[in-house]
C-alpha cells in the first residue's frame, strides 16, 4: 500500500509543543548544559534591564528542590492586553520570539535570545511562577510545562516598586540530571557583575550552601585583576581602553603577569565566547600593531626587529567585552563570533586607546615590551633546547646539560607546576607497596624534590637521594637524609647497596630506559624491592593522542610506556614477583603547561587536542573541559613492584 | 617532469619532486595473500553502469600516478590544517583562511584522486574496493600490514638510527592499528543481511 504524501501528512506543531518535542535545538543539551542555559536565559533578560539603565540589582536563588528563582527590580515585563485580549506577560512566556527585543527601541545590544526567549524557559519546565510587579501594583500566573494553568491575575497588594520574579522548576522529564551546574552559574553570575557596571547580583544556593553577593564599578579592569590575583603582575593596574567604532562598544582590560600562558576572555553582549572570533581577532591585531610601533618608536628594538604577535602575548591576561546589535555567531552555543565588521571596530578602537595608554605609561610600557622580548628569547632558547634533545643518539643516550638546564629552571616552582608532584594518593600508593624492613636503606632515583622518598617516612631506616640537578639536590635535602647529585644511567653507589629503590615519573623521559632499570637492579641488595611509579596511557587507544599532548609539553618525552612495558622493563633487568596498582589523578592542564620548555604553539595545539579529542579517546579517557575552557584531565598512573632475586 | 621509464618508487626518492614513495603493491612486496583476490574489473566496481569502458588501470603507469597523487593530496589537506591552526595561533588569520580553505578544495581533489583509483583496489594491499563489505575487508587488510609489518620496520628502524622518541611512536601505531583492524573486523561481521 502506498502511503499518500500530501497535506494531511504535514504536521503543523502548535505553541511551545517543538520546544519539548526537539529540546535540544533550543536550549543546546538536555544535560546540565542545557539547565544552565535555562537560568542563563531568564537571568539575561534582567542583565538586558539593567543594561537599559532599568535595572540596579539581580537576586538569583537556587533552592533545595532544584527549583531557581530570579528576581530583579527592572521595569517588570508589561501586563497589558494586546489586541487579542491576553496580557503581554502571558504571550511573552508562552509563544515563541515573542518579547521586547525583536524590534528595535527598548534594547540596544541584548545578550538574551540565547535560546529563543523566555518562552523555552516555561516550555522546559514542570512549572513557572510569574510574579510581575510594576505602576503601583503586583500581578501574579502560573504555567505548567508552558500551558498557562493560572492566568495573570492582579493581585490585592499595591506595592512600592517594580521588578519581574519568575520561578521555575527545570522538567526532569526533559532534563534527566536536572541538578543546576552551580559552580558554572556562580562564575557566570560573578563575570556579569563584572561586565555591567553598578549591577548588584546576589547569589544564594540552597543546595551547596553557597552564599555571595557581587556588585563592582571597575569592570572588566576588575575582572583582570581577579583573574591575575594569584599571578605575578608585570606592571600594577591593567590597562583600560575603551571607546567606539562602527556602532560596536569595546571595553578592554589588559595586564601582562610572569606566567608563560595567555589568558584572554572575550565576551559579545554579556555572552561569553570561549573559541574567540572575529572580535578577539581584531584584539590581537591592535596589539601587534600598537606595541610594536610604540617599541620601535621608543627605540627598544633593534633595525627592522619587531617582536611577534604570540611573543606580546605570552602572559597576557585580557578581559574584552564588546557590545553591538543583533552580533552574528557561529552555533547555536554562541562559542564563537563571526560578526564580520568586528575585526576592524576592535582594531582601530584597541590600537588608538592602546597606543595613547603606552605614551601615557611609559615605565609599564618599557616593562611590557621587556616581557614581550623575554618570551621572544625564550621560545629561541626552548626551541634550541628541544632541538638539542632531537639530535640525541642512542650511543650516549642523553646529554646532561638539556635535563640539569631544564629542571634547574623548573625548580623555582617545582611543586606548583603540576598537581601530581605531590598529590597524596600516588605518593601513598608509593608507600603501600613498600615491604622492605623498619630499618632498610632507600635510594630515592630522579628525587625531585624529595617527596616519593619522603612518603617511606616511619617505614624505613635511611633515605638517600639522588638527582641530577644542583637545584634540587638542594631543595631535597630539605626531606631526605642525604642526597648525592648524580647519573641515574650511572648511579654513583657500589652493588648491593640499597634495600629498597624508588623512582617515579623518569623512565619515560629517557631514550633508553633499560639502563637505569639495570642499574637500579645492580645497586639493590639480593631480595630488594623496586618501586617505580609511571603516568601511562589507559589502552592502546588514547596512547597517540596522549603521546602528542606529552610530546608537545615535554620535548625530553622519549618513549610512550604502557603498563605492559613498565612491566617489561623490570621483567628484562630480572625483577621477579611484579605487582601493579592502578591510581586516577586529576591534572589541571593550565597549569602544567605553562611552562618554560612548552612553547606558545604547542600550548594552543594541545589544548586543541583536547577540545578535538577523537570519540573513541573521549570514550577510554576521561577529561573535562569547563565552560571558560580551563582543561582538568584524568591521568593514569601505575605504581609497579618487584623484587631482586635472592 | 615525469621520469621516462616505468614509474619506479623504490628509486633513492630521486625520482622527481612529483613522486611520493609508497610501498609496493602486495604481489611485488608482500607474500601473496592466503587467497589472491580477484583482481576488480570494471564490471565490479560500483556504478559501472555510467562509465564508458576504459582499459584495465591496475599496473598501469597511471595507476602508479593516481596512488602519487591521492597520498600528495591526502597529506596536502591534512598540512594545510594544520599549517592554518598554527598561522591562527601566531595571530595571522587571513593565512588561517586561506589554508583552511585549501585544505578544503584538496580534500575534493583527493576524493577524486579515490573515485578512479578504486577501479585498481585498495592502494596498499590491492585488495578490491567498492561496497561496504569490500571496504572493509581492505580496511582490515592494511590495518593488519601496518600493524604486523610496516610499523614495527619503521619502529626498527627508527631505534637503529637512534631516534628513540619516534622509535616509540611507531610502537605506538602498531598498537593503535591493532586496535583498529580489531574494530573494522567486528563492524564487518554487522554486515550480514542487508542495509537499511
Amino acid at each position: 500500500m502506498t502511503v499518500r504524501y500530501d497535506a494531511s501528512s504535514i504536521t503543523v506543531l502548535q505553541g511551545l509543543e517543538p520546544v519539548r518535542r526537539r529540546p535540544a535545538m533550543y536550549v543546546g543539551s538536555t544535560g546540565p548544559a542545557g539547565v544552565f542555559n535555562l537560568v542563563v536565559e531568564v537571568v539575561q533578560n534582567a542583565v538586558d534591564e539593567a543594561l537599559a539603565g532599568h535595572c540596579t540589582a539581580i537576586d538569583v536563588t537556587v533552592h533545595a528542590d532544584g527549583s531557581v528563582e530570579v528576581q530583579d527590580d527592572g521595569r517588570g515585563i508589561p501586563v497589558d492586553a494586546l489586541p487579542d485580549g491576553r496580557s503581554a506577560a502571558e504571550v511573552v512566556l508562552t509563544t515563541l520570539h515573542a518579547g521586547g527585543k525583536f524590534g528595535s527601541g527598548a534594547y540596544h545590544a541584548a545578550g538574551g535570545l540565547h535560546g529563543v526567549g523566555v518562552s523555552c524557559v516555561n516550555a522546559l519546565s514542570t512549572w513557572l511562577d510569574l510574579t510581575v510587579q510594576r505602576d503601583g501594583g503586583a500581578w501574579r500566573a502560573r504555567f505548567e510545562r508552558g500551558d498557562v494553568t493560572e492566568p495573570l491575575v492582579r493581585l490585592l497588594a499595591h506595592p512600592e516598586g517594580h521588578g519581574t520574579r519568575i520561578h521555575f522548576q527545570p522538567d526532569a522529564t526533559i532534563f534527566p540530571d536536572a541538578a543546576v551546574p552551580n559552580a558554572r552559574l556562580a562564575a557566570w553570575l560573578h563575570a556579569q557583575a563584572f561586565l555591567t557596571d553598578g549591577l548588584t547580583i546576589r547569589y544564594v544556593d540552597h543546595v551547596t550552601g553557597a552564599s555571595e553577593a557581587w556588585a563592582y564599578t571597575s569592570g572588566v579592569s576588575g575582572f583582570v585583576t581577579w583573574l591575575n590575583r594569584e599571578r605575578e603582575a608585570v606592571h600594577p593596574a591593567p590597562a583600560h581602553l575603551r571607546g567606539e567604532a562602527a556602532g560596536i562598544r569595546v571595553d578592554v582590560a589588559l595586564q601582562w603577569t610572569q606566567a608563560y600562558a595567555e589568558d584572554v576572555q572575550a565576551w559579545v553582549n554579556g555572552v561569553h565566547t570561549p573559541q574567540g572570533g572575529t572580535h578577539v581577532e581584531g584584539l590581537r591585531a591592535a596589539l601587534t600593531r600598537a606595541i610594536n610601533a610604540y617599541a620601535a618608536s621608543a627605540r627598544l628594538l633593534d633595525q627592522q626587529e619587531s617582536i611577534a604577535g604570540y611573543d606580546l602575548r605570552e602572559g597576557l591576561t585580557a578581559v574584552l567585552s564588546v557590545r553591538l546589535a543583533e552580533p552574528e555567531f557561529e552555533g547555536q552555543t554562541k562559542a564563537l563570533l563571526t560578526t564580520p565588521g568586528a575585526t576592524a571596530a576592535v582594531e582601530r578602537v584597541v590600537a588608538e586607546a592602546l597606543s595613547a595608554w603606552l605614551a601615557a605609561h611609559p615605565t609599564e610600557s618599557v616593562a611590557i615590551v621587556g616581557r614581550a622580548l623575554e618570551a621572544s628569547r625564550a621560545r629561541a632558547a626552548a626551541r634550541r633546547a628541544s632541538e638539542r634533545a632531537r639530535y640525541q643518539r642512542v650511543d650516549f643516550g642523553f646529554s646532561r646539560d638539556v635535563y640539569r638546564e631544564q629542571f634547574g629552571i623548573r625548580s623555582s616552582n617545582w611543586h606548583a607546576s603540576a598537581r601530581w608532584i605531590t598529590d597524596e594518593a600516588i605518593l601513598k600508593e608509593h608507600a603501600n607497596h613498600c615491604e622492605v624492613a623498619p630499618d632498610a636503606k632507600v635510594l630515592d632515583v630522579c628525587c625531585g624534590s624529595g617527596v616519593v622518598g619522603n612518603s617511606f617516612r616511619g617505614k624505613v631506616g635511611h633515605i638517600t637521594g639522588l638527582d641530577l640537578t644542583p637545584e634540587m639536590v638542594k631543595l631535597s635535602r630539605t626531606r631526605l637524609d642525604e642526597v648525592v647529585q648524580g647519573d641515574v644511567y650511572d648511579i654513583p653507589f657500589p652493588e648491593a647497596s640499597f634495600d629498597l629503590v624508588c623512582n617515579r615519573e623518569v623512565l619515560h623521559l629517557l631514550p633508553s630506559p633499560e639502563r637505569p632499570v639495570s642499574e637500579v637492579f645492580r645497586v639493590l641488595k639480593p631480595g630488594g624491592q623496586f618501586i617505580v611509579g609511571q603516568w601511562v596511557p589507559f589502552s592502546e587507544v588514547d596512547a597517540a593522542w596522549m603521546f602528542r599532548i606529552v610530546k608537545k609539553k615535554q620535548p625530553l618525552f622519549f618513549n610512550n610506556l604502557m603498563e605492559a612495558d613498565v612491566v617489561g622493563l623490570l621483567e628484562g633487568a630480572g625483577f621477579e614477583r611484579i605487582r601493579v596498582t592502578e591510581v586516577l589523578q586529576w591534572e589541571d592542564i593550565d597549569t602544567w603547561i605553562d611552562t618554560w620548555e612548552t612553547s606558545v604553539i604547542h600550548r594552543h595545539q594541545i589544548r586543541d587536542l583536547y577540545h578535538n579529542a577523537p570519540a573513541e579517546v573521549r570514550a577510554v579517557h576521561p577529561f573535562e573541559i569547563s565552560p571558560e575552557g580551563k582543561i582538568t584531565d584524568c591521568w593514569r598512573w601505575v605504581v609497579v613492584s618487584g623484587w631482586k632475586p635472592v | 617532469m615525469p621520469p621516462d621509464g616505468p614509474a619506479e618508487f623504490d628509486a633513492d626518492g630521486a625520482s622527481g619532486p612529483l613522486y611520493v614513495r609508497l610501498p609496493r603493491l602486495p604481489c611485488e612486496t608482500m607474500n601473496a595473500p592466503p587467497t589472491t583476490p580477484k583482481p576488480p574489473t570494471s564490471a565490479d566496481a560500483p556504478h559501472a553502469g555510467q562509465r564508458a569502458p576504459s582499459p584495465e588501470l591496475r599496473d598501469t603507469r597511471t595507476h602508479e600516478n593516481l596512488r602519487a597523487a591521492f597520498a600528495m593530496d591526502a597529506q596536502a589537506v591534512r598540512m594545510w590544517e594544520y599549517f592554518g591552526r598554527v598561522a591562527e595561533i601566531e595571530g595571522f588569520p587571513e593565512v588561517a583562511r586561506t589554508f583552511r580553505e585549501l585544505a578544503e578544495s584538496q580534500a575534493v581533489d583527493a576524493h577524486g584522486h579515490l573515485d578512479f583509483l578504486m577501479r585498481a583496489g585498495e592502494p596498499i594491499v590491492g585488495l578490491p574496493l567498492g561496497e561496504s563489505a569490500e571496504n572493509l575487508r581492505a580496511a582490515v587488510a592494511v590495518h593488519t600490514h601496518a600493524s604486523a609489518d610496516l610499523y614495527p620496520d619503521m619502529a626498527r628502524t627508527a631505534r637503529a638510527e637512534g631516534f628513540m622518541d619516534i622509535a616509540s611512536w611507531f610502537d605506538t601505531m602498531v598498537r593503535a592499528r591493532q586496535h583498529h583492524a580489531a574494530r573494522l573486523g567486528a563492524a564487518a561481521t554487522t554486515l550480514k543481511g542487508s542495509p537499511s
